[in-house]
């Protein structure tokens, strides 16, 4: 059985059971929770749950201990994971985190604890829910990325900008910026998350994560207004390219959902 | 530079880009994989070798490249050709630099990962060779651009101007299209057998040198690092799926193909050497498709699934539980016990969940819930293998009896869902 389910159900059906409980409250960062991490075997400890700040008021009873993050500390866990277990499994670790699942976090930390105690062959063990969880969210995560690494569109704003807004299901920015930093080096450009207000620009000494305080569409607008000749050879081409006797729209939405569409210059 | 007028005059790069993409779409071939191709410091882009799908067209194909003819004004005049040189079609040309700014400009903008050029055959095939060789010069050369290149070799072309092209593509490919010599004879009289497989021969002979030159000396020529490829049209001539497997399976082993596309015959032009066809074969297609892949990743041999008694593939059910069916007294399987290879033969298991229970069941004996758990798809190897020496479901073991009951789960799968033809459909 499932031990998160387990868990919630307690929080919320048995306040007196709950008094025992032990919980570690996170900055929300990766850091932070590779830090409770750390405390977690640093003072041989074992929380019920790993919750970030932002819920800790949905935690009534039992025992709350807030977690500094720690970049030392997170680094050394890191590195025992990447050296006891595997790199993959770290990269798993990541991109689960990122999914930003409620409740990924104790997924995460079963995982680890998993890891430690099996090492190499711990993603052999397909059978255990703990693994399988990990690696379902993880591939779903990266399917993301890879899907969003060809239908992110740039636009060319005045002064040879390229901007592009998306909205992930998860958060994958951050994993999309090095293959287009490779890709168009010599270009300024611009990826923009609207769902998380996160923004990543390009420049000649690399790429920074901002955040997006102010953002205004309509100044947005009329800086793209020349790129709306390449927009239209694209739409041009795209619906050029159908072969008519073939269509199958089940089939387009199945390998594009279409959540994705909002973005796309040629729908 | 080139620049190609008509009748009315220099037309605008909207009305080409429409013609020639329109015309260039019979082209199946669409992956951007196969090269990891590197940007340079003054350059723009890179490949990626797992390729990158950008978009999909309606017809639920990816789009990865920008796919264009250089010219749909062509000398020959095939019969199932769309821009055949009897047909009375607008005809249009691009110039080099219009290819150039129209790649460059979607790229930049992650629309494409790179180009596709193909061409009708303007003049005579050397003359139309020395076009896509500029444009893709160009490319690399001029304008640094370092995204995919796939570049037609042209039927007929000097090897020397094949090899030239080669060295600034990623992929080349030459397609035969049509599976025998006599349907060739029949159907495009201009083009000779020669000159379909000889470029494809010398540009394997080339990569196949390089790569031997390279074992023992550091080289940086790139030639053709995403190999070869070609199409074959499914329907429009008589041969059967063994001769196209039997002509598959040779393509790959002589001239170590990437991949073999299969491609529905779309009737666009009225002729009598051809079938009236009321929709293209796209059932047909798959099971070829799903034949190839039988080929290439589960260890089969073509005489396994088709001889001289089988010569065409069954519609009804998929070409492993046809095999499998035919070969009853190997299974029922067990999945606990079975190697590798066999395993790999089993109806329903691809290659993924074959890796999987090799990996599970060293940790524990494997049951129907631990491989339901782990994702293996039990719909058709339920018939075909035991866990611990049992069935999931009791059945007479006959093969019509196992054929009957799959047909009467997929019928009524398909009725609730519209037929996608997903080519991991087991």
């Amino acid at each position: 059985m499932n031990l998160t389910v387990k868990k919630e159900k307690k929080i919320l059906c048995c306040p007196y059971l709950a008094i025992n409980m032990l919980y570690y409250i996170y900055d929300n960062s990766f850091e932070g929770l590779l830090t409770a991490v750390f405390t977690a075997y640093a003072y041989k400890t074992d929380p019920d749950d790993i919750i970030p700040i932002s819920r800790i008021g949905e935690v009534l009873f039992g025992e709350k201990i807030i977690i500094q993050s720690d970049i030392e500390k997170a680094e050394r866990v890191m590195h025992g994971i990447q050296k006891k277990i595997s790199d993959k499994v770290f990269r798993k670790i990541v991109y689960a985190f990122l999914s930003e699942i409620e409740g990924i976090e104790n997924n995460i930390f079963q995982y680890i604890k998993l890891g430690f105690s099996l090492g190499k062959e711990l993603d052999n063990h397909l059978t255990n829910s703990v693994v399988l969880r990990i690696r379902s969210i993880s591939r779903k995560v990266g399917l993301e990325i890879s899907r969003l690494k060809g239908l992110v569109r740039f636009k060319k704003l005045d002064d040879n900008i390229y901007y592009s807004p998306f909205a992930p299901d998860y958060n994958i920015i951050s994993l999309l910026a090095p293959h287009f930093a490779r890709r168009f080096a010599t270009q300024k450009w611009i990826l923009h998350d609207t769902k998380r207000k996160l923004m990543i620009k390009n420049s000649e000494n690399g790429w920074e994560i901002l955040e997006v305080v102010d953002f205004e569409p309509k100044k947005l607008a009329l800086l793209e207004k020349n790129d709306k000749i390449t927009q239209d050879l694209w739409q041009n081409f795209y619906k050029n390219i159908t072969i008519p006797e073939r269509k199958n729209i089940t089939l387009q939405k199945k390998c594009m959902p279409q959540r994705y569409w909002k973005y796309l210059i040629e729908i | 530079m080139i620049i190609i007028e008509f009748g009315e005059g220099i037309m605008d790069l909207k009305e080409k880009l429409i013609i020639l993409s329109s015309a260039a779409k019979y082209d199946v071939s669409c992956v951007s994989s196969g090269s990891n191709r590197k940007n340079t410091t003054k350059g723009i882009g890179n490949a990626s070798s797992f390729g990158i799908c950008h978009s999909w067209s309606e017809d639920g194909r990816c789009i990865s490249l920008l796919k264009i003819l250089f010219t749909n004004f062509c000398i020959y005049d095939c019969a199932y050709c769309a821009n055949r040189n009897s047909n009375d079609i607008k005809r249009a040309a691009f110039t080099v630099d219009e290819i150039s700014n129209l790649t460059i400009n979607f790229y930049q903008r992650n629309y494409i990962e790179g180009l596709f050029l193909s061409s009708g055959i303007i003049q005579n095939p050397d003359f139309t060779m020395e076009l896509l060789i500029q444009v893709v010069k160009k490319l690399r050369t001029e304008l640094f651009f370092n995204g995919y290149i796939h570049v037609k070799a042209i039927p007929g072309a000097d090897l020397k101007l094949i090899r030239e092209a080669g060295l600034y593509a990623d992929r080349m490919s030459v397609n035969i299209e049509l599976p025998s010599e006599s349907s060739l004879k029949l159907l495009a009289p201009n083009k000779k057998k020669e000159d379909i497989l000889n470029p494809m021969q010398d540009i394997n002979n080339q990569i196949l040198m390089l790569n031997e030159e390279k074992k023992r000396v550091k080289k940086k020529t790139v030639f053709v690092p995403a190999g070869q490829s070609t199409q074959l049209i499914i329907g429009a001539t008589p041969d059967t799926d063994l001769q196209i497997m039997k002509l598959s399976a040779g393509l790959y082993g002589k001239y170590h193909l990437k991949r073999v596309y299969y491609s529905a015959f779309v009737p666009v032009n009225n002729d009598k050497r051809l079938p009236t066809l009321y929709s293209p074969p796209l059932l047909r297609e798959n099971r070829l498709y799903q034949t190839d892949w039988l080929l290439r990743y589960y260890g089969f041999n073509v005489d396994e699934i088709l001889d001289q008694s089988h010569p065409y593939l069954e519609e009804d059910v998929d070409p492993k539980v046809s095999w499998a069916l035919r070969n009853i007294n190997l299974f029922p399987i067990e999945i606990n016990k079975v190697d590798y290879a066999l395993m790999l033969r089993i109806p329903g298991i691809g290659v993924k969940s074959v890796e999987k229970i090799i990996k599970a069941r060293k940790f524990q004996t494997l049951n129907y819930e631990a491989l339901k758990k782990m994702g293996v798809g039990l719909k058709r190897a339920k018939y075909f293998i035991t866990c611990n020496g049992k069935m999931l479901e009791k059945v007479s073991y006959y093969p019509e009896v196992i054929r009957k009951k799959i047909l009467h789960e997929s019928y009524s799968k398909k009725r609730k869902e519209d037929s996608m033809l997903s080519l991991f459909s087991y």
